[in-house]
């Protein structure tokens, strides 16, 4: 196994383990970023270029979904 | 022997290998997409999240596919005749220790030039891609570094070039992925520089003082590049794949042209 295994294998517990304790959609797309992110702070130096441009992109996918929440909740209590 | 892997550019080789991960990406996105479909027309929430959840996990295998991989034991097979040859050259020719020349107009790559005598002189000028054994420029042997492209994927990583010797130390990462060396440490000490790596390639040996392995290759090619100096191999210890390098800087290219 080397680093990309231990992170989709990290990324993969977290996903199952969250879908198990969270019902709500838009905790659980929060709890999938946060994770998202903790693996990019740590791993990211390991992953090689092409595969650290491409999490990126799911990343800034993820966060533009949290932007939609927030906004939702922000104007669902206005 | 352990799961040792080399990243190399040419994916079509290793096609299957690839093949499987992409497989195995694009399944859990299909089947992740039509949970989070039949999750939508029902308004199950948990169902929704499973989809998410297939999608992500689908996602990421996606975007981690590795390139290409060969193992420890056919990197051996196949790289170890070449060095062997190499060194045997090195020996039969009596040349002395390594001078590795940064990146310069002739030499966009860099250089290491291997002289015949302790006390050598060159003409950085009079080089270019082409030459070899050097009779007139100066007296040895000049080839192309071992680590050139090992350096260039290292600086794709760092997503800059190598410009100070604070930034050779960031090139363990990349080896650490590759699971060529697991540390790396710059001492600078006036005039010479020791280098200490954890290396865990096998082909590193006594002769990387002269034709170094492609690890400590790249390492003292972006310790010349860092400091944009000629540097000299001064002394080599290698002990249970701890090596210990000191180098000497010997100038710019400037002043030996």
């Amino acid at each position: 196994m080397d680093v990309r295994d231990y992170i989709v294998l990290t990324l993969s517990i977290w996903a199952v383990l969250t879908v198990l304790l969270v019902r709500s959609v838009e905790v659980y797309a929060t709890l999938l970023l946060i994770g998202l992110l903790v693996v990019m702070a740590v791993a990211s130096e390991f992953m090689g270029f092409r595969s650290r441009e491409n999490i990126k992109l799911l990343l800034y996918t993820m966060l533009f979904i949290f932007a939609v929440i927030v906004m939702k909740r922000a104007y669902g209590v206005l | 022997m352990g799961e040792f892997y080399l990243n190399l550019d040419d994916d079509d080789a290793f096609v299957k290998d690839i093949d499987k991960r992409t497989l195995c990406g694009v399944s859990l996105l299909s089947i992740g997409i039509v949970v989070l479909s039949v999750g939508v027309i029902y308004g199950e929430r948990t169902t929704l999240n499973v989809g998410i959840c297939g999608i992500f996990i689908g996602v990421v295998v996606l975007s981690l596919s590795p390139p290409g991989y060969i193992k420890e034991e056919a990197f051996d097979a196949m790289v170890s005749s070449y060095q062997k040859t190499l060194n045997d050259i090195i020996k039969n020719l009596n040349l002395k220790n390594a001078v590795y020349i940064p990146p310069y107009q002739n030499l966009p790559e860099g250089g290491v030039f291997l002289p015949a005598q302790e006390e050598f002189d060159i003409d950085l000028a009079k080089l270019d891609e082409e030459a070899v054994f050097l009779t007139d420029a100066g007296i040895g042997m000049v080839i192309r570094p071992l680590g050139a492209k090992l350096l260039k994927m290292c600086e794709k990583d760092l997503e800059r070039e190598i410009t100070g010797l604070e930034m050779v130390e960031g090139c363990t990462a990349t080896l650490k992925a590759l699971e060529l060396a697991d540390s790396i440490r710059v001492d600078e000490l006036g005039n010479k520089i020791r280098v200490n790596i954890n290396v865990r390639m096998k082909g590193c040996s006594d002769m990387c003082k002269s034709v170094a392995c492609p690890v400590c290759s790249c390492i003292l090619l972006s310790i010349s590049k860092a400091t944009g100096e000629l540097i000299a191999v001064k002394e080599f210890n290698h002990e249970d794949g701890f090596v210990e390098i000191t180098v000497e800087k010997i100038g710019r290219v400037e002043e030996w042209m």
